[in-house]
């Protein structure tokens, strides 16, 4: 009995869901995301992604996910400890509404995801593998720079922290560019 | 026919290439020891101990003072894992005397020069020399 009002409760939830982000713009969104971050100090590291999920007038969530490469992997240029290092993270974006006019919107956003980093070590070719790894949190802020009737351009400054466990390497700003 | 044999092989040929370009990823952690570790007297600037870790988990310890060479299969434990500072268990199936012991062990290593020392049960503490 317990069981069936658990299961009925979500399957409530989900169809509600809609409703929460009713309104004029809102709608299903997908994204695909590309920019850079500013790691380990100043390193400039391409990010990669994609993001879907639903938008509403005043919140929106989407899920995400993202690629960084790092071009100075383990922090240096040698390559005597890693020749290789990848990150990928997978979360949820949640957005609420700071601004809005006819020609723009301007979104709070924060991303709560999981991160892995991925080393490839000089001494085994073609194998990454996985060290840090922990929760990621990304707040900023993203504008719509220009809309059409079925694509829009978004960028948004952000500033990642890893979490849980801390990995101060990761930490540092993030420009992205979403398209669609 | 022999058209699209020739086409099939072809295609078959680029996916092994190209499967051979996509990287393996491993949830293991990466082995960071691999390498040739030496304790070197600085007075006589001469080695004492030599200790060889492969990559395919084959070890060999080598006491020169003694004049013994020790050979057999070793794995690693991390209890904290970093590029630059590692420490842990490593066990050697037959130890550095030929019975299979476990050792602590901690790794340092230089963000531009990569490995630098390897300390084992907080006594020897060797130095990198090649991988």
């Amino acid at each position: 009995m317990k069981k069936k009002s658990v299961v009925l409760s979500i399957l409530l939830s989900f169809l509600v869901m809609p409703s929460v982000f009713a309104g004029p713009n809102s709608g299903f969104d997908f994204h695909v995301d590309g920019g850079f971050a500013l790691v380990r100090g100043s390193q400039f590291a391409p990010v990669a992604g994609l993001s879907f999920g639903l938008t509403g007038n005043v919140y929106g969530l989407e899920v995400y996910g993202l690629g960084e490469m790092m071009f100075q992997p383990g922090g240096s240029k040698t390559g005597k400890n890693a020749v290789g290092e990848v990150s990928s993270e997978a979360g949820v974006r949640f957005l609420w509404t700071l601004f809005r006019d006819t020609k723009t919107i301007s979104h709070l956003t924060v991303d709560v995801g999981y991160f892995a980093q991925w080393l490839q070590t000089p001494s085994v070719a073609n194998t990454y593998y996985r060290m840090h790894n922990g929760v990621m949190i990304r707040p900023g802020i993203s504008t719509i720079i220009w809309e059409d009737k079925f694509y829009q351009m978004e960028i948004g400054v952000y500033y990642q922290k890893t979490l849980l466990p801390s990995y101060t390497d990761y930490d540092g700003v993030v420009v992205l560019l979403k398209l669609l | 026919m022999a058209l699209c044999v020739l086409v099939l092989c072809a295609s078959c040929d680029m996916m092994g290439k190209l499967s051979g370009l996509i990287p393996k990823i491993s949830t293991d952690p990466p082995n960071l020891l691999v390498g040739t570790w030496k304790v070197i007297d600085t007075n006589t600037n001469t080695y004492s101990k030599q200790l060889v870790l492969d990559t395919t988990g084959k070890y060999s310890y080598t006491d020169t003072t003694a004049s013994t060479t020790v050979e057999g299969s070793y794995s690693v434990s991390y209890d904290h894992l970093d590029l630059l500072q590692a420490s842990g268990e490593i066990t050697f199936s037959k130890g550095f005397d030929g019975h299979e012991s476990a050792k602590t062990f901690s790794f340092v290593a230089d963000k531009d020069d990569g490995p630098q020392s390897l300390k084992i049960n907080n006594e020897d503490a060797f130095v990198f020399i090649s991988r």
